[in-house]
């Protein structure tokens, strides 16, 4: 008899081997194009290419694909492995941003809802991926990616809370509590184009970012909710629709579509990720030009950020929200810096409510992460009046002293214009010389507007003149006379401000700043979380 | 025909163009004034001015037409 032959054959695939692939073949877009055509129809992309979009290529690594939906007491396997891949979300680990940064500081934890599954509903299975999927954030400190499309918590899942499952209410579901446990311990990016509801939306509102597409509804109710709720009938579209979700300050970066969603993502990660070494400066010499020689000129402090930072590296978050105030991340030289700079082009410049809790927020991203602050300064002060009290005006604005005065990051503030008051000093840490002060030439500043403190402060002597003429006249040289007192220059002589500087050295000034800054030791403890508002 | 329209709620101060001037894309036409600070108003296109409907001290709307132009 001929012995058999006893070498295997590597090449050939054994069943079970053939089986494992079978099952991950479910999953794959090429095998479900008519999911790829309906993503098409309304401008979409699927889970899976925008998770093959964010990561770097080949870096992924997928926990959980072979989940399926807690519904085998009503469906055969077969059809939820169908119909129901991964359970609906794609969770893994991937590498964002790679080539810039090297593989320590670009690994990130994806998260990423498949709407064509349930419509994104959060199931049983699903639930546990993300609790598993955070518990390795929580050991790694990893940064978060969240697509967060989805109607919310899924009814249908017989296995888990059915008439034979082992929940209720799953009420003690653990994913929303570890969620907003993370928030300050690594960057959470939050992502969304179509429907999110519910608790889809309450991890999106946990996010440190909220980045939507033009076609995004977010709302912690959907339609089914909201009807529930003897509230009303509403199509998906009425709720939470982008023009509304911007204006409320809930999306803190408007795009076209995921491809543009994704790119963002990957920038906004960037200024948490480290210096970068390709940059370049704009001609600093334009910032000598850029605030008008009329006091009362309003000009364009976005056009001072982009000149005074690296070509193409301003990026702005809550544009249409809190006008009077702007909020971003630049780069300096490469090195990255969250910024606040007041608008003189809405209410002079003033700060409001909803600009002041604009800036606290960017103080507590900048601090839970290790990014410096640059504030701009260029206010006439908190605004003022019985109806901005109407919305809480002493409460959102001493956010910024509290905030401020708990940062423990470099924070640097350079007055463009005018510096007057308790807004100012908000905008420079809580108050002149907390940190590195300067003003450029054109700087003003004043206890309050000078207007008001020479009518007030010389009200005796100015009545005391009968001839209207005279008085005006008094009251001119007395404004004169404070304006004079309130220039840059004198107050640099004075010790109220550090410096007044050549604003086309503005750059150089930051940058030995850091040097210096960066010199100090880092200070230990806790590192705060970000409020969500 | 076409119409400049007031970018904000503000009181004019300056009108800088006549009837019958010739305008560029981003000439200044009006200056208007809100919280104390001056805001221009810029041409959105060439075009000769046809009709001025404010004058120095009035209070417009957003929105409001401040010149005709043709």
């Amino acid at each position: 008899m001929k012995a058999s032959s006893n070498k295997p054959d590597s090449e050939s695939i054994r069943p079970e081997l053939a089986e494992m692939y079978r099952r991950y073949s479910y999953g794959l877009d090429e095998n479900r194009p008519d999911v790829v055509e309906k993503r098409k129809k309304t401008n979409q992309r699927t889970a899976r290419a925008n998770v093959e979009d964010i990561c770097d290529p080949g870096s992924f690594v997928e926990y959980g694909a072979l989940a399926i939906a807690a519904q085998r007491g009503r469906r055969s396997e077969e059809d939820l492995r169908a119909r129901t891949p991964a359970d609906g979300i794609i969770t893994g680990i991937g590498s964002v941003n790679g080539s810039e940064f090297g593989p320590e500081k670009s690994r990130c934890v994806i998260l990423a809802y498949d709407y064509s599954v349930l419509a994104g509903t959060q199931g049983y299975f699903n639930h546990r991926k993300k609790d598993r999927m955070l518990r390795i954030a929580y050991e790694e400190c990893l940064p978060l990616i969240l697509f967060a499309e989805g109607g919310g918590g899924r009814p249908g899942d017989v296995d888990a809370d059915g008439p034979n499952g082992v929940f209720v209410a799953g009420l003690d579901c653990t994913t929303f509590a570890m969620f907003g446990g993370y928030s300050g311990k690594a960057p959470i990016v939050g992502i969304v184009s179509g429907r999110c509801f519910a608790g889809n939306a309450a991890l999106l509102g946990c996010c440190d970012v909220i980045i939507a597409a033009k076609n995004a509804n977010i709302g912690m109710g959907g339609p089914v909710m909201i009807e529930g709720g003897g509230l009303g009938v509403f199509a998906p579209e009425e709720v939470g629709p982008v023009d509304v979700q911007t204006k409320s300050g809930v999306i803190d970066i408007l795009v076209e579509d995921d491809a543009e969603a994704v790119a963002i993502a990957k920038k906004y990660l960037s200024y948490f990720q480290g210096k970068i070494d390709n940059w370049e400066a704009p001609d600093q010499k334009k910032l000598r030009k850029l605030i008008p020689e009329n006091r009362r000129r309003v000009y364009d402090m976005r056009l001072v950020i982009k000149t005074l930072a690296d070509v193409d590296s301003f990026l702005e978050i809550k544009k249409d929200f809190g006008l009077g105030m702007i909020t971003g991340f630049i780069r300096i030289e490469g090195q990255p810096f969250g910024v606040i700079a007041n608008n003189c082009k809405y209410q002079a410049g003033a700060i409001e409510a909803e600009g002041a809790d604009k800036a606290a927020r960017l103080m507590q991203i900048c601090n839970a992460h290790g990014l410096p602050i640059l504030s701009l300064c260029d206010t006439p002060g908190f605004m003022v009046g019985p109806d901005i009290e109407t919305r809480g005006q002493v409460r959102h604005v001493c956010r910024m002293f509290v905030n401020g005065a708990h940062a423990t990051v470099p924070y640097f503030t350079v007055v463009t214009r005018r510096g007057y008051g308790l807004g100012a000093m908000a905008m420079a840490k809580g108050g002149f010389t907390q940190c590195p002060i300067v003003a450029w030439p054109t700087g003003e500043f004043g206890g309050m507007g000078l207007e008001g403190f020479v009518k007030k402060g010389y009200e005796k002597q100015l009545n005391a003149i009968e001839d209207p003429v005279e008085r005006e006249a008094l009251y001119n040289k007395l404004l004169d006379q404070q304006y004079a007192r309130g220039k840059a220059v004198n107050m640099a002589a004075y010790l109220e401000i550090d410096a007044v500087i050549d604003p086309a050295e503005t750059r150089n000034w930051l940058m030995k700043g850091m040097e210096s800054a960066m010199a100090r030791p880092k200070p230990e403890g806790k590192r705060n979380f970000i409020d969500t508002w | 025909m076409k119409v400049i329209e007031s970018p904000m709620a503000g009181k004019v101060v300056e009108v800088l163009v006549e009837v019958g001037q010739s305008i560029a894309e981003d000439d200044e036409v009006i200056i208007l004034e809100a919280m104390k600070m001056e805001n221009p108003v810029y041409a959105p296109e060439n075009g000769v001015v046809k009709e001025i409907k404010v004058e120095v001290g009035k209070k417009v709307a957003e929105g409001e037409v401040l010149i005709v132009m043709e």
